[in-house]
């Protein structure tokens, strides 16, 4: 549990933080989210004392953070920044065990520790232990920094911008592997950014703050709904609804497809039964998809794929871990109605279709 | 990259050859009755040993041969006949001059009379060093640590066959050597005194010049003021800083007794050390700040952010990252101090300096040899062992994958 006692925070005569007053769960996710010179990084860096407040309390755990020596709470806190910081002369497994090396572990503990981590960030680790950063594509580094903040099991996390340079393709993938990594673990993290799409998907509770003050502090459906002035309004954007759809994941929502092989041969009583569907999507026997038919157009007594319209899955389809927000877009850039949903193989293992969305749009609690 | 280094292996060569060429033109040594008359100058047609010249001829050939193979793009066999060339060139030169010194200078370390390389020698030397950079340079791509090994053998080689000739005696007939055996204790004793002054100067600007950086990175305020203090002192030719010092040195010894004790004196060795320490402070300075400089502030950042306390962050990050550009600017202060310390003979500090100016005062150009060639020597030796420790320090993750050479080589 984080909290903030009537923080303030100056530069001289320019007040970074005024008096913000907040408190964060154990085990949700907090995104600090607000314009840039808004006193977000400064709230962060006041919880692990890379700045001290001017006036004010922050308290980890009931505890004033000031009362605990710098160097051993930030120990005890995962700290991941934009540039991810890794030491250019360190493996990657020494640069995860860095904080682990100053606690004086076991070298065999640290091994298994950044063995796991590894694991658990995505990145093999028989083939990225021994790499140097500079082998690393952005996406890979960034991994390897979240590792490294994880490696002391520390309840805290303190994220900064940490998707911020990476590929806005590789940055979903980050963000939606850091969801599953925090729901396996759990952990209290305060997560800086100022990309609203970002907020509303990992986002349990979003703070949005303004020239040093928290202006909305609630979770990120009533963000969106009920925006309380007209600066979060703005900040929202008039696109709020589809920027809502950015919280729900394909895979929760995805229904069975309609499926055909390509080899398939229908009688016109087969064709007659499937008439009501009208859309069907084809696959080969590896379970690639390869295209789709209208029954209207399907003869009798001919192979399917004669028939068929090609299709490039990379194209049409979306991934299994893509948000409603990608597929609706991917419904509006193709003109289609029903995305298939392709797994990390390129498998065909779903479809959503518009009526998905809108079971979603009816569930809000809320006017749109 | 490599379409970079394709075009300069062949113009490197073709220098190579052209100086081969030329030198075969000029006079290859001097024969002269003793150190100060005039000598008489042979070309290589003058010379006694027609099948030794055939084949210097030939290499000088080979080297023209391996610039055309260059320039059609066959670079590995360009680059082995280029070090080839290089090879043969050092090593006929020199067994055709003792050869030849055997030849036309009686026998007896006290003869004055003896041998003098001339212009088509030193010639084929730079033909020489310059086929050989430009054949194994072409050869690094292939593997680094092997190429590195071959050149090492390589030099390994060549100075063994030469340190073999001078010991049996085989260039006893040369100049160099003349003066040498003229007075072997005092050229011991100066190159000990010559490694001594540039040694310890460079130690003491180790000393003085890391904290000198280090302060310039931490204190803002100060970095002005040191850069201008040092960067200054390097604009003062040495000659002048030599004289500079003499008066208030000297005044000092007199007023305080003890220093003279110690050695300080207006000349001699102190106010030498103290202008080559001066010297040797701006690159040791310079590199210190710029290897703090250019420590990425995201890795200072998360460092502190995993909870590195100062002594943590110097071993961690600020001493491996700083470490390699802190020696390299060693590396250029050892060998200007090597330089440097040349001219300290002239207020009284020693060195083989001295029998650059005994040389110069005499018109000896043998004895002049008797200083410069060590001279050179040593600076080529500091600079090799300082490049092998820069290389041997940098870590593995920051060493760029095909690492180039530093401008001492070219």
């Amino acid at each position: 549990m984080i909290e903030f006692r009537s923080v303030s925070k100056l530069y001289g005569d320019f007040k970074a933080l005024n008096d913000i007053s907040f408190s964060i769960e154990e085990g949700t996710v907090c995104v600090v989210i607000g314009p840039s010179g808004c006193g977000k990084s400064t709230t962060l860096r006041l919880i692990n004392r890379m700045i001290e407040p001017s006036g004010g309390e922050v308290l980890l755990d009931g505890r004033n953070v000031r009362n605990v020596r710098a160097e051993t709470l930030r120990r005890g806190i995962g700290y991941v920044i934009q540039n991810v910081g890794l030491l250019p002369h360190m493996t990657v497994e020494q640069n995860i065990t860095i904080v682990p090396r100053l606690l004086g572990w076991e070298r065999r503990k640290m091994q298994d520790r950044s063995e796991e981590l590894l694991e658990l960030v995505g990145l093999y680790p028989e083939q990225y232990r021994a790499k140097f950063p500079n082998q690393l594509s952005g996406g890979e580094a960034q991994r390897v920094g979240v590792a490294r903040a994880l490696a002391a099991n520390p309840p805290v996390l303190l994220m900064d911008e940490p998707f911020g340079a990476v590929d806005p393709l590789n940055r979903e993938a980050l963000q939606s592997e850091f969801r599953a990594i925090q729901q396996k673990l759990k952990k209290t993290v305060v997560f800086v950014t100022h990309d609203l799409d970002e907020a509303i998907r990992i986002a349990d509770r979003v703070i949005l703050m303004q020239s040093g003050e928290v202006i909305q502090d609630d979770t990120p459906e009533r963000l969106l709904a009920y925006p309380k002035n007209r600066f979060v309004r703005n900040f929202v954007g008039s696109d709020r609804a589809l920027k809502r759809l950015s919280r729900f994941t394909v895979k929760d929502y995805m229904h069975e497809a309609h499926l055909l092989h390509m080899r398939d041969n229908l009688t016109s009583g087969e064709i007659e039964e499937r008439l009501a569907i009208r859309h069907f999507w084809v696959i080969d026997e590896k379970g690639f998809l390869r295209g789709w038919i209208d029954m209207n157009d399907a003869e009798p007594g001919v192979e399917v794929r004669e028939y068929m319209t090609q299709v490039k899955p990379v194209e049409i389809g979306i991934g299994i871990q893509s948000s409603m927000k990608d597929a609706l877009s991917r419904m509006m850039g193709q003109g289609i109605k029903e995305v298939p949903v392709l797994d990390g193989e390129w498998q065909l293992v779903g479809v959503i279709s518009l009526s998905d969305i809108e079971r979603i749009t009816e569930k809000g609690d809320f006017s749109w | 990259m490599r379409e970079k280094v394709t075009d300069t292996p062949y113009k490197t060569s073709l220098l190579g050859a052209l100086a081969g060429l030329l030198a075969c033109l000029l006079p290859f040594l001097a024969v002269k009755a003793n150190r100060i008359v005039n000598g008489h100058n042979l070309a290589l047609w003058n010379l006694r040993a027609p099948a030794p010249v055939a084949i210097l001829i030939l290499i000088v050939l080979l080297s023209i041969a391996a610039t055309l193979v260059l320039r059609s793009r066959r670079q590995i066999t360009g680059a082995l006949l280029a070090t080839a060339a290089g090879c043969g060139l050092f090593v006929l030169s020199w067994l055709l001059i003792a050869e030849e010194a055997a030849q036309l200078v009686p026998p007896g370390i006290d003869q004055p009379a003896r041998v003098s390389p001339a212009a088509g020698f030193w010639l084929f030397m730079l033909a020489s060093y310059v086929l050989l950079t430009s054949g194994l340079r072409l050869l690094r791509p292939a593997g680094q640590s092997r190429t590195r090994l071959l050149s090492a053998t390589i030099s390994t080689v060549l100075v063994g066959l030469l340190a073999i000739l001078i010991a049996s005696g085989s260039l006893n007939g040369l100049s160099i050597m003349k003066e040498f055996y003229n007075q072997p204790e005092r050229f011991v004793q100066a190159l000990g005194s010559h490694l001594t002054i540039a040694g310890v100067s460079v130690l003491v600007a180790i000393l003085i010049g890391v904290p000198l950086g280090i302060i310039a990175w931490r204190r803002r305020a100060l970095e002005h003021s040191i850069f201008a203090v040092v960067n200054g002192i390097q604009t003062i030719p040495s000659l002048a800083l030599f004289g500079i010092m003499i008066a208030p040195l000297a005044l000092l010894s007199r007023t305080f007794p003890f220093l003279q004790a110690l050695g300080i004196q207006g000349i001699g060795n102190a106010p030498a050390m103290i202008a080559i320490t001066l010297y040797a402070l701006l690159p040791i300075t310079r590199n210190t700040y710029t290897s703090l400089s250019v420590i990425d502030r995201a890795i200072i950042d998360s460092g502190r952010g995993m909870g590195m306390g100062r002594f943590q962050m110097l071993r961690f990050v600020e001493i491996p990252l700083s470490l390699p550009i802190i020696l390299g600017g060693i590396r250029i202060s050892a060998v200007q101090a090597v330089g440097n310390t040349a001219v300290a003979a002239l207020i009284g500090a020693g060195g083989l300096g001295i029998f650059v100016f005994q040389g110069l005062g005499q018109a000896a150009p043998d004895l002049i040899l008797l200083g410069v060639v060590p001279i050179i020597l040593l600076a080529v030796a500091v600079d090799r062992i300082m490049k092998a420790l820069v290389e041997l320090l940098t870590p593995r993750g920051i060493r760029l994958p095909d690492q180039t050479e530093g401008g001492a080589d070219d």
